[in-house]
């Protein structure tokens, strides 16, 4: 059971990172950033169950979900704002910055 | 042998929601990521955190999703006016949901801990464990989320002028007062909306 | 007490700002006022030094004061308060002002807080406190598309990053059962030391350690610039506390850390002032220059944690400082300028070297004032920037292992190597026929030339009594390594 879920966040960590560096599109990095979260999420929390401590665990994995939320809904502001200002939300064709 | 479907469930539905190409697709994949990763959670025994993540994860940031890339999916101006007021309000009245189940906790348990004192030491509830043992956290997080909604008010509301901004742009005025004529270049294309925005500074 | 007070005093004050500023136009006066109060609980912390630590206990978690939260708190609040009086004519015009001082404000508690942190996740929290509240701070010309781009990278990036952060947590409690940050015992284990490697990943990528930087250039560039002061000064010192905290708890494997430390050094350094070579931006120059002189303190805090000896650790605190100080300095003098070039060209293109040209015929104080910095910077005697470098390297040497030594020659090679691009700036501002920008300029206000007035100051009376400092510097690294 703990393995199956400890490899549950380790595949989701890997699906997250290829994620970072293989999407071009803003809004979907933010849903992958989200996966990565979820990963964490579930980390905590069978942390605090092999440690006895489940309670802490669960403790911090809802103030990570929280705390999460707040930055996803920053990102998508951030997304949407810059969609309307340069009319694209694909990160490879925003250069402006290059060099 | 359910967690393991549930695992490769969560798994599955992350691949895809990398792979879609359509967004909305993708949003709804991460819910049903986060909707198995709930059901794993509930399978630890981690109740609240599983209630939390299904409402919050799957929920609300879906939700979320969906209104921006509608917002930003369509070219119309109007976009502008719907989210600034939905967004804040959505994120206010989702953690304060969240605090709100917790706290009512927070509060039958602490009349239990006033009856038994001390014996819950070591077992404690996820409550006590929360708003108690991890009070600080809950406290430094309200601080985390007035920062959010600073974030989303500073990015999307309209700007138009507060009394701040107009006494602030008076001022300005006045120390420009003395400077010569200022020459008019032509606004370059990528940055045409000048935060100095030119009609404070036109002659 | 008198902790709870700083700790709280800016967070509570933020709001109030923003209120203020909404309400009645006053957010500036307001945010200067909650920052010059801040003083008052720092002052009686720092002064009541010889009794019991002061510290705060809620529940499980405690917030303790020590010599590195003194550190950081003395680089936050001062540089802080300084950039606040900056922004008061700077911001003036901006939209979304009253955001601006209420975040700026909450940034500045948010980084006391974490410095005072002794819970491995309340540090996260506080970090993440910290990286939410700079995000609109870095984004905040939100109408042009390059600032919002800046904005997204680092978001990204210290995202990604504070996941990293997180699973480290959770490795670190499946294997300990406990989220103290005392030390543990030596002995480790491969989970604890994959969790170390995370933390370091996850914290470098705020502390921009060399592959992760990759945000700051634009973050720094694109900011406003009493921001780029702040993200420079202080910001990315408070990624590298944080990494040097969670560092001590796993104190066992301190010589792959040193070791480690030292690698991020050396790329930091070299690539660092590489890339600075070839800008032509002045805020880029100054950007990547901060790479170079975060290699400086890896080297110091490496030998460090390599030795276990307190020299390294103190050289780089004192660098911490200055660099802090001629960053800060660097990045509001070029912001004066920027400002003065942008009234002239009315859009929002980057000020470049050449712009620069002559500026000391119209602004004498403020070319100055860059002048003492950038050559602060560079390592010239008798600035304080070169008395924090050779503390570093003098420590480093006495290490007697070839491989520092290489790097030792390496970093003063790179030092003397780095006014290559340090010294075109003052030439540029020193040439006989001004810009026309600067040419019709007009004067200043005093809100933007004292804040650059008394950072000059400090840069040379640092420079020429290193010792005022001396006791800070070391208190915070005897936090470290008792």
């Amino acid at each position: 059971m703990i393995l199956t879920l400890s490899l549950t966040v380790v595949g989701l960590i890997l699906i997250g990172l290829y994620g970072l560096l293989a999407v071009r599109n803003l809004f979907k990095l933010i849903i992958t950033l989200q996966i990565l979260v979820k990963g964490a999420v579930l980390a905590l929390v069978i942390a605090g169950e092999t440690s006895g401590r489940l309670q802490l665990g669960q403790s911090l994995a809802v103030t990570v979900i929280v705390a999460d939320t707040v930055v996803a809904v920053i990102a998508l502001a951030l997304a949407v704002q810059l969609k309307q200002q340069s009319g694209t939300v694909d990160v490879g064709r925003l250069d402006t910055l290059k060099g | 042998m359910w967690s393991i479907l549930l695992s490769l469930l969560a798994l599955i539905c992350g691949i895809q929601a990398i792979r879609a190409k359509q967004l909305l697709a993708a949003a709804l994949w991460l819910a049903g990521v986060s909707a198995a990763v709930a059901t794993l959670l509930y399978s630890l025994g981690a109740y609240e955190v599983a209630v939390i993540e299904l409402s919050v994860g799957a929920g609300l940031v879906t939700v979320l999703f969906v209104f921006a890339i509608a917002i930003a999916g369509e070219e119309a101006m109007s976009a502008r006016l719907i989210l600034p007021r939905l967004l804040p309000l959505l994120l206010v009245l989702g953690l304060l949901a969240v605090l709100a189940v917790g706290g009512r906790q927070a509060g039958v348990n602490s009349e239990m801990l006033a009856v038994s004192r001390g014996q819950l030491a070591t077992d404690q509830d996820f409550a006590t464990t929360h708003w108690q043992e991890r009070g600080l956290d809950a406290l430094v997080q309200i601080g985390l989320i007035f920062a959010g909604v600073m974030g989303v008010l500073g990015l999307l509301t309209e700007q138009a002028g507060f009394v701040g901004a107009k006494r602030n742009s008076e001022e300005l005025g006045r120390n420009q007062e003395n400077s010569p004529q200022l020459p008019q270049v032509p606004p370059v294309p990528l940055s045409s909306h000048s935060s100095l925005s030119s009609h404070e500074f036109s002659p | 007490m008198t902790l709870l007070t700083l700790i709280w005093l800016p967070l509570l004050a933020a709001p109030l700002i923003y209120l203020a500023g909404r309400l009645a136009g006053r957010a500036r006066e307001m945010a200067l006022l909650a920052l010059l109060a801040a003083w008052v609980p720092f002052g009686l912390l720092v002064t009541a030094r010889g009794n019991a630590a002061a510290s705060f206990t809620y529940g499980a978690i405690t917030l303790q004061w020590d010599g590195l939260a003194l550190l950081l708190t003395l680089t936050a609040l001062g540089l802080g308060t300084t950039v606040t009086l900056y922004s008061f004519w700077q911001m003036a015009a901006e939209p979304g002002e009253e955001k601006y001082y209420a975040m700026l404000t909450a940034l500045i508690g948010t980084m006391i807080g974490l410095g005072c942190a002794r819970d491995l996740f309340n540090l996260w929290l506080w970090f993440e406190a910290m990286a939410v509240t700079s995000y609109l701070l870095v984004a905040f010309y939100r109408e042009q598309p390059a600032s919002l781009e800046a904005g997204v990278k680092y978001l990204l990036q210290s995202a990604a990053g504070s996941v990293l952060v997180l699973l480290g947590i959770a490795l670190v409690l499946a294997e300990t059962g406990s989220l103290d940050l005392a030390p543990l015992p030596p002995e480790s284990s491969f989970l604890l030391r994959l969790a170390g490697g995370l933390f370091f990943i996850g914290f470098g990528v705020k502390a921009a350690l060399v592959p992760l930087h990759t945000w700051l250039p634009d973050a720094h560039a694109q900011a406003p610039s009493g921001i780029s002061a702040m993200l420079s000064g202080v910001v990315i010192m408070a990624g590298l506390i944080a990494l040097l905290r969670v560092l001590t708890l796993l104190a066992g494997d301190g010589p792959i850390w040193g070791w480690l430390l030292l690698g991020f050094a050396a790329a930091n350094i070299t690539l660092g002032n590489l890339l600075a070579l070839r800008q032509t931006q002045v805020k880029r120059l100054l950007a990547f220059s901060s790479l170079a002189h975060m290699g400086y303190m890896l080297l110091g805090l490496g030998v460090a944690f390599l030795l276990g000896s307190r020299a390294g650790a103190e050289g780089s605190f004192f660098h911490l400082l200055s660099h802090a100080l001629l960053k800060g300095a660097a990045f509001l003098a070029v912001g004066a300028f920027l400002t003065i070039f942008h009234t002239f060209t009315q859009d929002h293109r980057p000020l470049l070297i050449s712009d620069l040209a002559g500026a000391s015929h119209r602004f004498p104080l403020v070319a100055l004032v860059l002048s003492v910095a950038v050559l602060g910077l560079g390592g010239l005697p008798p600035l304080v920037g070169f008395m924090s470098k050779w503390q570093i390297l003098t420590a480093s040497f006495a290490s007697q292992n070839g491989w520092i030594i290489a790097l030792v020659l390496l970093a003063a090679l790179n030092s003397v190597l780095s006014l290559a691009y340090y010294t075109p700036l003052v030439n540029t501002m020193y040439r006989h026929k001004p810009a026309a920008a600067f040419a019709q300029a007009t004067a200043l206000p005093i809100s933007m030339t004292l804040p650059l007035a008394l950072l000059a100051l400090a840069i040379l009376l640092l420079g020429f009594w290193p010792g005022l400092v001396q006791g800070i510097v070391n208190n915070a690294a005897g936090a470290l390594f008792p």
